[in-house]
């Protein structure tokens, strides 16, 4: 018995049949939309692996030498330090679209502000830090893009596969399903038809 | 369909922790506890204000699920940052678990 209940009639077979095509095309589109994000998001997850390990690694040095510097100044230096912007970061944040997924596209702008630290009240390691910090930003920037991109993507990817099995494991079999049960049905009406015929005929005779 | 704007950054981290954040002009917000950062990243959200939000892995580990939640929009992006006091390599681990979830198995790792 089909799973989808209709009537067996030619019409229902020639709309199932569009169906099935629709179906198909369907299938095949989006199973061409999974391999063409599969390709882009394992381009993207290597170097974003690649990325993260090097922020973590240049990163953790950089917190390293605010830790030392935090540790080897008075708490009161540290609080007058915590109030200075030495830079100002400004984010541009663009908006890019990979094959329907949006990706975002960061740039950052940083601005002298002139505001400087004391050199007498604060330790040699917070200058480190800075130059560390100012040499990792740009990286982290590009690690958050790179990073988003990589989710948005394995998302997408995500959507994508289930609604390709839907349809090659689902819809598609139902539909070829329900398409056969109404040929049949009509088949065995022809016959059923040819019979009657043949009865009465041989009634007549 | 690109559209620019220029907005800040923040860093939610420990107390202490954020010095060299504020120093290179990211905002920073010190927070004491796991629930604390879930807040803080909600409310930002709401004000639409951050397009990166930096997170601390230690603080982060408890509520990864909850930060993942809300991380589901293209902006903001929430980014796990590590913690040279308290490692968790949580930030590798969540891409592991990408790849999982895109390729269906870590084919690097494996």
């Amino acid at each position: 018995m089909a799973e989808v209940r209709v009537n067996p009639t030619r019409m229902e077979l020639l709309r199932l049949k569009k169906r099935t095509q629709l179906a198909k095309k369907g299938h095949k589109l989006l199973k061409e939309k999974r391999d063409g994000l599969m390709q882009e998001f394992l381009k993207i997850i290597r170097t974003a692996q690649e990325l993260r390990r090097e922020v973590d690694k240049e990163l953790a040095e950089a917190l390293k030498h605010f830790v030392l510097a935090q540790a080897s100044m008075t708490p009161q230096a540290v609080h007058l330090v915590s109030y200075i912007q030495a830079q100002r970061a400004s984010l541009k944040v663009d908006e890019k679209n990979v094959m329907g997924v949006k990706i975002p596209d960061f740039e950052v702008e940083l601005a002298e502000t002139g505001e400087k630290y004391g050199v007498w009240e604060t330790s040699a390691e917070l200058d480190h830090g800075m130059v560390a910090f100012k040499k990792v930003l740009p990286k982290l920037l590009e690690l958050a893009a790179i990073e988003k991109s990589a989710q948005m993507l394995a998302q997408e990817i995500e959507v994508t596969r289930r609604r390709v099995n839907a349809l090659e494991h689902v819809l598609i079999p139902q539909l070829s399903k329900t398409a056969k049960f109404i040929r049949m049905k009509l088949e065995e009406q022809e016959r059923a038809a040819i019979v009657t015929v043949m009865a009465v005929k041989a009634a007549i005779e | 369909m690109t559209e620019t704007k220029t907005s800040p950054m923040v860093y939610v981290g420990p107390v202490g922790a954020g010095l060299g954040f504020r120093l290179s002009g990211i905002d920073v917000a010190e927070v004491t506890s796991s629930d604390e950062v879930v807040k803080h990243i909600k409310k930002y959200k709401e004000q639409n204000k951050y397009s990166i939000i930096f997170v601390d892995e230690g603080l982060a580990a408890e509520v990864l699920a909850d930060i993942e939640k809300l991380n589901a929009e293209t902006i903001p992006a929430i980014v796990l940052l590590p913690n040279p006091a308290n490692p968790q390599n949580l930030t590798q681990q969540t891409m592991n678990n990408l790849v999982v979830q895109a390729v269906g198995s870590d084919i690097f790792n494996s």
